[in-house]
């Protein structure tokens, strides 16, 4: 594979400390370069980083103890001499540590994902699925000046396949081609309400489903209540929580019993339910059996397929809706644990946090990195991995900076202890919380 | 931004992401609200409890020049004038003068709570432990400092304004020791679930014995009309499901029973129910009327079957809610409207500038805290770029 890449790395001088702090990267094997500038952020120091980077030795730009803000000059300063803005990180002093300094120096030289120039990125967003997340989502991102493609699942019904990575998706449904730099998925899940008469008496309400049934519960129940018959509500969990609990207490008050069962038998005698507290079973004489039941949409896990995500998919990483594989975000009842009216809400704050890193894509910090010369390829990881992060390339296992979240399950399981994650893991960044109060 | 906790931290990491600047105040010394006292509940497998991402967002606004942090401040007044928002604040000064302390260490031998403590060659006061900020006697650290460098009381006044406020204040815990008959504080081996988490995180261990018995007591605080609130927390069922996990990966042959009584808010959840099917965890329907001693072990009375039983344990954790913060001198000023259960709610709040976030609005876990941020960071943009003001 030829050379490394090096960085040049360039330490301001105006933050005394910034010395003592980073002594050590000075001599780091992909540094090939490094010096002390008096003043970086000044016209003076940057034409020096210019001058030094037109020789073309380095590959990557690293600053060190300047302002987080002064990135977007750097990367003009790097675009002048050839080098790509992808690759010039700034430390803050803030942040003065080696191990900071360390990773950004990783995340500049890290070659594993295809890094795609910043003019050839796509800012659109394809808005796939139905429901009101995904009426939500669309109302947010058309509010964030985005430009939407919006896409309902019946529009795939032809062979569809996904190319491309973040930045730059191309996404083929038969002859259609749509190119874009981000997808959201939103899904909800959808309530349905059968009814059967029966005859007179009460209301027996049956609920197969969770807490985005509850809206429709409430208003069978009340419907029931305000003819002045009585309802019997069944289901295995109360659909209830947080401050809706008050809507469960007044359906009591007013009449509404809850049993606690998984089914009951409808026969022509009535309701026959088995309640765990009641013990045996108690047959109600109903005049009208109600089914709330909720079904995940049908083009759900063929599209989630399409995107290389398993159906039990959830969001996760650190930003809202983050569905684990770069550039695609997930929202909707179906697709979260947000079922008690949150929804809407969630699917706006991906939209949100979506369209800051369409605009600008922040890459990662490396978290998992494979020591290659322990690593005896069991690919133990591979499998373990719920996020998909490592990869077989080139014979050697290389971890996805853009997949990896830092679980650490790989670090726990690797046979060969070949695997170890820098200091930004999950117990450290809570240890150091806990040790450095804010003075 | 009144509230440092996560949904104050991704509303400033939002804000600050976009370029505009903004101030939080948080009344305790350090970011990151209730999460900082959390744990990671996962071990081997994440968990996705979201701690974590609690302090990513803290480490990312501690990064960013856009937020400036104000700590440790306590809230003298808020004026609005021509569309502005002015805060008078009020700061304790570093107790100790850095400049003149030789670092001898008699304070940290005279303080009888260990508040004074020697942390990274510096000597430190952690203020929560010191007597004398509680309004105790006490001032034994400045009788004995021998250059003078102590001076407990030290205040400095700062003044904030801004164009839009965002209140992230979060709920409070529920005291365990305001529902008596579980024994909180009076029988040994029951604590709170915030103890828990301590021990969790390695904080402060908790002696459970490999094969100890262990109790979880849910819906401590909450769907009550006695102490507490009637409404349900929505995050006790989800957290301590996962320290009950996290507490049977640690000491398989540890005996766990858990007294809930409903599952609430695990919708979607369905791998962590797997988890507990296969766990051996024992799960009981009943909720525990009282917990008494017993040979000096806390035992369980509750309902079950039919009876009345009573079950003792080495260890019973009280899985405490979320209630909310009423007493709030801030909110007051600020005149933000609350329902009937005491939680705020957004009536016109929006049109003077004001806008709410996180489990101030009622009980919520962080995940939703962070989207409230981000939501609520959007709109004050839109407020702002308005023109209002
Ligand atoms: C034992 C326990 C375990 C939990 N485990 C989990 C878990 O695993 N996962 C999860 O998602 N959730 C968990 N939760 C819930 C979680 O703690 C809350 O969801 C979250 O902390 C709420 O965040 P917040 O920003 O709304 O408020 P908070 O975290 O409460 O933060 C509010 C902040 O505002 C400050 N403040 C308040 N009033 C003022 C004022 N007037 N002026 C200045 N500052 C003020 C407070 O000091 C505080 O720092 C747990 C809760 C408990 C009790
Ligand atoms: S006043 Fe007392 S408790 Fe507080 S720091 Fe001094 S000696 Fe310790």
């Amino acid at each position: 594979m030829g050379e490394p890449m090096r960085a040049a790395v360039f330490i301001c001088r105006s933050h005394g400390a910034n010395l003592m702090a980073y002594r050590g990267l000075m001599k780091h094997p992909l540094v090939g370069h490094s010096e002390a500038l008096p003043s970086c952020c000044s016209q003076a120091g940057r034409d020096q980083i210019r001058l030094h980077l037109l020789g073309g030795k380095e590959q990557a730009l690293l600053v060190l103890g300047c302002r987080a803000s002064e990135l977007g000059r750097y990367q003009e300063v790097a675009a002048s001499a050839g080098v790509s803005p992808d690759r010039v990180a700034v430390v803050p002093y803030q942040q003065r540590t080696a191990s900071a300094a360390e990773l950004a120096l990783a995340r500049a030289l890290d070659g594993r994902e295809p890094v795609i120039p910043r003019e050839a990125r796509d800012e659109r967003l394809l808005l796939l699925g139905e429901g009101h997340s995904f009426e939500a989502a669309a109302e947010q991102a058309a509010k964030e000046g985005l430009v939407t493609i919006a896409l309902s699942p019946d529009g795939l019904d032809a062979p569809v396949h996904l190319l491309g990575g973040p930045g730059a998706f191309t996404l083929e449904a038969g002859e259609i081609i749509y190119r874009f730099g981000a997808a959201l998925l939103a899904f909800d899940l959808q309530v349905e309400v059968t009814r059967e008469t029966l005859g007179e008496g009460p209301s027996v309400v049956l609920l197969v489903g969770g807490e985005e049934c509850r809206p429709a519960l409430v208003r069978a129940v009340e419907g029931t209540l305000a003819e002045g018959r009585k309802a019997y509500i069944v289901s295995q969990e109360s659909p209830f929580s947080g401050s809706s609990e008050g809507v469960y207490r007044a359906l009591q008050a007013r009449g509404a019993t809850f049993l606690r069962a998984a089914e009951a038998e409808v026969s022509a005698e009535g309701v026959r339910v088995h309640d765990e507290h009641l013990g045996e079973a108690v047959l109600i004489e109903a005049g009208e059996v109600v089914t709330i039941a909720s079904h995940r949409p049908m083009a759900l896990d063929r599209v989630l397929g399409v995107f290389g995500l398993p159906p039990s998919r959830r969001p996760l990483g650190p930003a809202p809706g983050d569905s684990g594989v770069p550039g695609v975000f997930l929202c909707g009842s179906a697709l979260s644990g947000h079922r008690d009216g949150s929804e809407t809400q969630a699917a706006r704050a991906a939209a949100v946090s979506l369209a800051r890193e369409l605009r600008s894509p922040v890459p990662r910090t490396p978290k998992a990195r494979v020591d290659r010369e322990r690593c005896s390829k069991c690919l133990t990881c591979l499998r373990l991995c719920p996020y998909g992060a490592p990869s077989l390339e080139h014979g050697e296992v290389v971890v996805s900076v853009e997949r990896c979240q830092g679980c650490g399950l790989c670090v726990a399981m690797c046979p060969a202890m070949a695997i170890e994650m820098p200091p930004s893991d999950l117990r450290a960044e809570v240890r150091a919380t806990r040790m450095g109060g804010m003075g | 931004m009144v509230g440092g906790g996560p949904a104050g931290l991704a509303c400033a990491a939002e804000l600050a992401g976009r370029g505009i600047g903004c101030t939080i105040i948080e009344r305790r010394e350090a970011l990151g609200g209730r999460a900082q006292e959390l744990a990671c509940k996962g071990s081997v497998h994440c968990r996705q409890c979201d701690v974590c991402r609690a302090h990513r967002l803290r480490d990312q606004v501690l990064a960013s020049e856009a937020v400036t942090v104000l700590t440790g401040v306590e809230l003298e007044q808020v004026e609005r004038c021509s569309g502005r928002y002015r805060f008078a604040l009020r700061r304790p000064t570093e107790a100790i003068d850095g400049g003149r302390c030789s670092r001898c260490g008699k304070c940290v031998e005279a303080c009888p709570t260990g508040a004074m403590a020697k942390r990274g060659g510096r000597i430190r006061l952690d203020r929560g432990l010191c007597r004398s900020l509680q309004g105790l006697e006490c001032e034994r650290c400045v009788s004995v400092c021998p250059v003078g460098a102590i001076d407990l009381f030290g205040e400095e006044h700062l003044s904030v304004s801004g164009g839009a406020v965002v209140v992230a204040t979060g709920a409070r815990e529920f005291p365990p020791a305001a529902d008596p008959r579980l024994g909180w504080g009076l029988v040994p081996g029951v604590i709170s679930s915030m103890q828990l988490e301590a021990h969790l995180e390695g904080r402060s261990p908790i002696a459970l014995g490999p094969k100890g018995k262990v109790a979880f007591v849910l819906c401590v605080g909450s769907r009550t009309s006695k102490a507490g609130t009637q409404m349900c927390s929505a995050v006790c069922c989800k957290y301590s499901l996962r320290q009950a996990l996290a507490l049977r990966e640690r000491a398989s042959a540890l005996g766990i029973t858990m007294f809930i009584m409903d599952w609430r808010g695990l919708d979607g959840e369905d791998a962590l129910l797997r988890e507990l099917e296969g766990s051996g965890i024992q799960v009981v329907r009943a909720r525990p009327a009282e917990v008494v001693e017993e040979e000096g072990r806390p035992a369980v009375r509750y309902a079950g079957d039919g009876t009345v039983r009573c079950e003792a344990f080495d260890v019973v954790i009280l899985s405490i809610g979320l209630i909310p913060a009423l007493d709030d001198g801030t909110l007051t000023e600020l005149g933000v409207p609350r329902d009937e259960l005491g939680n705020l709610v957004d009536q016109g709040c929006g049109d003077r500038g004001l806008f709410l976030a996180g489990s101030c609005l009622g009980p919520r876990d962080i995940e939703r805290c962070i989207e409230d941020g981000i939501s609520a960071a959007r709109d004050a943009i839109a407020y702002l770029e308005g023109g209002d003001g």
